[in-house]
């Protein structure tokens, strides 16, 4: 997160930058998530992820808020923060990398544009690396940021207790919707 | 209390029990609507204890129902009718960020000095209360 601080200090703050270097942020992030079981479905939301893009360099970051994600059931929330995610102990999940396959001005042309995000995903005090294809739609003054990748509980030390494990796939799809505007 | 007596308590018993424990299970997460405050504070004074000291901030405001009053900075109504209305903190970076679902009726305006509550989520560059609900004629 201090990385993303660093970041925008600087783009609102060294006003001698010119309009073209200063990066891309967001405050509106959104993050889902979906398993899917024969027992059950479970689905939770975060629409507050912060994100931080600078197009000159290619460097990507987003910082979400754990107890932020949204169930539609209250002991869902509850499990998931305080026996899976130990919210308390570790409140953020960071992702910190790079996007390629978009310029700085495309970043602001109107059009739809592939790329690829790899970088490392740090979730429950583990960091992984993850990689995946995403799209950019620009439209207007937005560019709106889509990727889903998978993530497995276990690579995070996130432990399932037994008697549960059925209810949750053993690879979660993860969603990612970000849009960007110019700082 | 004879067998029979026994037998219909004990199934009354594991009746209830049941029917407590399905509603734990389907109980939706709560809204702050309605609730009493478990801790009330300005937007500033809030925003300042997280960026201090998150993990002490963390601590006594997470998961808590916090009522906070402030100048409204910016009203966000986004794409699926929930509304995000940021608070004035003396920060130029960081606001006090609530979220209402959609439909409901903040009564916010840019400017307005306000009193909002909802539950703390924890301090991501904002501090973000969620489920927010205006508490009318607050003093």
């Amino acid at each position: 997160m201090k990385n993303i601080l660093r970041l925008l200090a600087a783009a609102i703050l060294v006003p001698s930058l010119a309009t073209a270097q200063k990066p891309f942020a967001s405050r509106a992030g959104e993050i889902s998530f979906h398993s899917s079981t024969p027992i059950e479905n479970i689905d939770a939301v975060n629409r507050k992820a912060n994100s931080v893009f600078d197009a000159t360099s290619g460097a990507i970051e987003f910082s979400v808020l754990i107890k932020g994600f949204e169930f539609e059931k209250a002991l869902m929330q509850e499990h998931f923060n305080e026996n899976y995610m130990e919210s308390n102990t570790y409140p953020r999940s960071t992702f910190k990398g790079k996007m390629t396959g978009i310029t700085d001005e495309q970043m602001t042309k109107p059009g739809k544009y592939e790329v690829n995000v790899q970088g490392d995903l740090t979730m429950h005090g583990v960091t992984k690396p993850v990689s995946s294809k995403g799209i950019v739609v620009v439209e207007g003054t937005t560019a709106t940021a889509t990727s889903t990748f998978t993530v497995v509980p276990e690579d995070f030390n996130i432990a399932i207790p037994g008697v549960v494990r059925g209810k949750i796939a053993e690879r979660i799809e993860v969603k990612v919707r970000i849009p960007y505007t110019r700082l | 209390m004879n067998k029979r007596s026994f037998l219909l308590v004990a199934v009354v018993a594991i009746a209830v029990a049941l029917v407590l424990g399905l509603r734990s299970f389907s109980a939706k997460v709560p809204q702050a609507e309605g609730r009493s405050a478990d801790e009330t504070t300005t937007a500033e004074a809030l925003f300042t204890a997280f960026n201090s000291d998150e993990a002490a901030a963390n601590a006594r405001y997470n998961d808590k129902v916090v009522r906070v009053s402030g100048v409204v900075r910016s009203v966000q109504p986004e794409g699926d009718g929930r509304t995000t209305v940021t608070l004035e903190t003396g920060d130029a970076l960081g606001g006090v960020v609530c979220e209402f679902a959609a439909g409901a009726d903040h009564g916010c305006t840019p400017g307005a000095s306000v009193t909002l509550q909802g539950f703390c989520s924890g301090f991501n560059l904002d501090v973000l209360l969620q489920r927010c609900s205006a508490v009318p004629n607050a003093s």
